[in-house]
C-alpha cells in the first residue's frame, strides 16, 4: 500500500489509564487521514485484545481494535508477552500463534515483526 | 528541527517532571517543540503547573478541549500559552506525520 505509515507501540494495559484509548484514537484519526497504521500490542497492552471485554464506564478497547482492523489497521500482539499471560494456545504456524482469546483482527505474532514495522514506518509512537 | 511531544500524564509525577526538564533543554537549542496535552496531560497546562516556568518563542502548547471539559477545567484556569482545540488529535496526527522530526511521548 502506498502512503505514509504510522506504527503505534502500546505497552500499557487497558482501563487503568487512558493511554490505550489515546493510542487507538490516534490510530483512528490516522486512518481517516489516509495513512497506513500498524499497532503492536506489547507487554500489558496484549490484554487490550482479549475477547469478551465488558467495561461498564469505559470505551471497550477490544471492540475498538476490531473496528480499526476492519478499517485497515494491521494489529499484532507480542507472542512472548501474550504467552506469559496465557493467550498462546499452540505452536507458531506461518508467523502466527494460535489463540481463541483474541478479538477478530488481532494476531499474536513474533517480536521480529515489530522490528520490520519499525524499519518500514515513517513515524513511530510508543505510548 | 521540530520536536512533537505528547503529554498524557498529570503533573507532580516524575515522568512529567522529566518531560518538561527535557523540553526546557531542547528549546535552548535551535529546535522548536510543539506540546500536545492529551488525557490527564491537560492538567499540566493549568496555572502554577510545569508549563508556567517555560518561557520561549520556540514552544507551542495545545490542549484537547474534550479532555479539559471531561475534567471540568475552564480555559481561564490555564496558562496563557496554552491553546485549546476540539479534535486536537487529528491535528496532532497530521503534525506528526508531515512535520515532526522527533516525537517524544510521556
Amino acid at each position: 500500500m502506498m502512503g505514509k505509515t504510522l506504527t503505534l507501540v502500546l505497552y500499557h494495559g487497558p482501563y487503568a489509564s487512558q493511554r490505550v484509548d489515546i493510542g487507538l484514537l490516534i490510530a483512528e484519526k490516522a486512518l481517516e487521514k489516509g495513512y497506513n497504521v500498524n499497532i503492536f500490542l506489547y507487554m500489558e497492552a496484549v490484554h487490550s485484545a482479549k475477547k469478551g471485554q465488558s467495561p461498564k464506564y469505559f470505551p471497550n478497547v477490544g471492540e475498538k481494535l476490531s473496528e480499526l482492523a476492519e478499517k485497515g489497521a494491521k494489529i499484532k500482539s507480542c507472542s512472548r508477552c501474550a504467552g506469559a499471560r496465557g493467550y498462546v494456545e499452540g505452536e507458531e504456524k506461518d508467523g502466527i500463534y494460535p489463540t481463541s482469546q483474541h478479538v477478530s483482527g488481532v494476531h499474536i505474532a513474533n517480536l521480529r515483526d515489530l522490528g520490520y514495522w519499525l524499519k518500514n514506518s515513517d513515524k513511530v509512537l510508543a505510548l | 528541527m521540530k520536536v512533537v511531544s505528547i503529554i498524557m500524564d498529570p503533573p507532580i509525577s516524575e515522568r512529567v517532571e522529566k518531560a518538561f526538564d527535557l523540553i526546557s533543554e531542547i528549546i535552548r537549542t535551535d529546535a522548536s517543540v510543539t506540546v500536545y496535552l492529551i488525557g490527564d496531560g491537560v492538567y499540566c497546562g493549568m496555572r502554577g503547573m510545569n508549563l508556567e516556568t517555560i518561557d520561549s518563542e520556540h514552544i507551542q502548547v495545545f490542549a484537547s478541549k474534550e479532555d479539559l471539559e471531561a475534567r471540568g477545567i475552564q480555559e481561564d484556569l490555564l496558562t496563557k500559552r496554552v491553546k485549546c482545540q476540539y479534535n486536537l488529535v487529528e491535528k496532532m496526527v497530521v503534525d506528526i506525520m508531515e512535520s515532526a522530526d522527533r516525537i517524544l511521548c510521556f
